[in-house]
């Protein structure tokens, strides 16, 4: 019994351990977006211009797909339960607590972590094992300054822009999709949506992107600065960066909406 | 005191790979110094090394660099006098998704903010003598080991460095190349700068140390042999 509660004293320490390691590094990090060191900020900008690319751009494909999936997904099952003329007004209000709300945000945060997230933990950890971090010191160059910033800044705003495509893509793509295949009467659906989309749910999606971009960019560069020997450490640190990434983002969603909506 | 670029002292390195660790130990590197690592141990010599180029953390002793102690607590503080230090080893590697030209550039695209200069004509000259002019656009997994040594040599003879650290300087290196090695660290010797090395091959050693350092199980001595580098 007394090793049962030491084991889980140990691991309620390590665990508390690991968050507040979690928080130094996110103030070390957006502490130089506040000081903005003098030398190297081209070539931050370059670097956060190719974190954007990767992250956005190039998983627009997916985005898009997997919005409109889910989308016509939920407004063809909402539109057969509450097309009716009653049921109309309320049609609206559920596909923005659906979509907007909670399922695009969570949707983007998790094609994120398993297209960027794991992709940043595996470079970070091959850049420390090989030493190419210390070449980067050699050189006089702080790797938090020119590896960690542009991540940040350019997962963030990456996350912020795919939520935005996603929430347009899943609600018009899940409305022609539903109008196209199905005799379901849509008449009305963007008014009411429209009449149903606040100024808080923009808010509230502004600042899941922020939390969901500082969330997954801290979480997989913690994991990938912690692989220092060998690279058969890459995957177990790999596997912890994506499951942890994704539930900080559950739990922080969950935070937002209470916060918002309760 | 002016001449004098490194002083180490009382300095303790903790056990590595088996070995004994280097035991408080003081060292002094002036200007101009060659200095030849002597050890049966090369793994030795690589720990002292990346001491000298502050990538190991000592357990106890202060570093001076031209009189100013350095803080090892705290890299970022570290970073100046890396600029200045010349470090060629195995573990001295390249961004590898970066071309040739990027990863020489890097600390000026850093430190002069932009990343639109073009090179600097000594650092052509480097490229040229080593013949690495049209490989410059490649990245580094696609030289040879010998083009890859050569591009790390070039990336760190251009910082103009007050100390420069090379493991093994004829490693990978054709007789040209070396040759051209040769007459390079011969020259910033003569600048007043200084050299510390590793090497197996003799006549190099013999050629270019002024002093030495031995490593004999953890125990570090170092003296002048009042020769003169040619």
């Amino acid at each position: 019994m007394g090793s049962l509660v030491q084991a889980i004293g140990r691991r309620t320490i390590n665990s508390v351990n690991h968050v507040l390691n979690l928080f130094a590094f996110t103030n070390r990090i957006a502490g130089l977006l506040l000081k903005r060191p003098r030398a190297g900020n081209r070539i931050v900008l370059r670097f956060t211009a190719e974190q954007i690319y990767f992250t956005a751009v190039q998983a627009l494909p997916v985005v898009l797909f997997i919005a409109l999936i889910s989308g016509s997904m939920i407004v063809i099952q909402l539109t057969r339960q509450f097309g009716t003329i009653e049921g109309r007004f309320v049609l609206g209000e559920l596909i923005v607590i659906l979509i907007v709300r909670e399922l695009g945000p969570l949707f983007t945060a998790l094609i994120v972590i398993l297209r960027t997230a794991v992709a940043v933990t595996i470079e970070t950890s091959y850049m420390e094992i090989l030493g190419e971090l210390e070449t980067l010191e050699m050189q006089g160059i702080d790797p938090v300054h020119v590896i960690c910033l542009p991540r940040l800044m350019g997962i963030t705003v990456a996350i912020l822009c795919l939520f935005f495509i996603f929430d347009m893509v899943a609600i018009l793509g899940g409305y022609a999709i539903a109008w196209t295949v199905t005799d379901i009467a849509v008449e009305n659906f963007l008014e009411e949506i429209g009449k149903a989309l606040s100024g808080t749910d923009i808010t509230v999606g502004i600042v899941k992107a922020i939390f969901f971009g500082f969330t997954i960019t801290v979480t997989t560069l913690y994991r990938g600065f912690r692989a220092k020997r060998a690279i058969t450490e890459i995957p177990p640190e790999t596997s912890k960066a994506a499951v942890e990434c994704f539930l900080y983002c559950l739990f922080i969603n969950t935070i937002i909406s209470i916060i918002f909506y309760v | 005191m002016a001449s004098e670029l490194i002083r180490l002292s009382d300095y303790m390195l903790e056990a590595f790979a088996g070995e004994n660790g280097l035991r408080n130990f003081d060292l002094i590197l002036e200007r101009g110094d060659a200095c030849s690592i002597v050890t049966d141990s090369p793994d030795a010599a690589r720990h002292l090394l990346r001491a000298l180029a502050t990538l190991e953390p000592p357990e106890s002793g202060r570093f001076l660099y031209k009189g100013e102690e350095l803080d090892l607590s705290d890299y970022r503080k570290l970073l100046g006098y890396k600029r200045k230090t010349g470090y060629v080893a195995p573990d001295a590697t390249f961004i590898t998704n970066r071309s040739m030209r990027d990863n020489l550039m890097l600390m000026r695209y850093y430190l002069e903010d932009s990343t639109t200069i073009a090179m600097p004509v000594e650092l052509v000259e480097l490229c040229t003598i080593f013949e690495l002019g049209e490989k410059l656009d490649v990245k580094p997994h696609q030289l040879d080991p010998e083009e890859q040594r050569l591009f790390v040599i070039v990336r760190e003879l251009s910082k103009d460095p007050d100390i420069v650290l090379i493991y093994r300087p004829r490693a990978f290196l054709r007789t040209k190349s070396f040759e051209a090695l040769k007459s390079i660290l011969r020259d910033l010797i003569k600048k007043g700068r200084a050299l510390i090395f590793f090497s197996v091959d003799k006549s190099f050693t013999n050629e270019f140390s002024n002093k030495r350092i031995t490593i004999d199980r953890g125990k570090v001595t170092s003296f002048a042999s009042g020769k003169k580098v040619a």
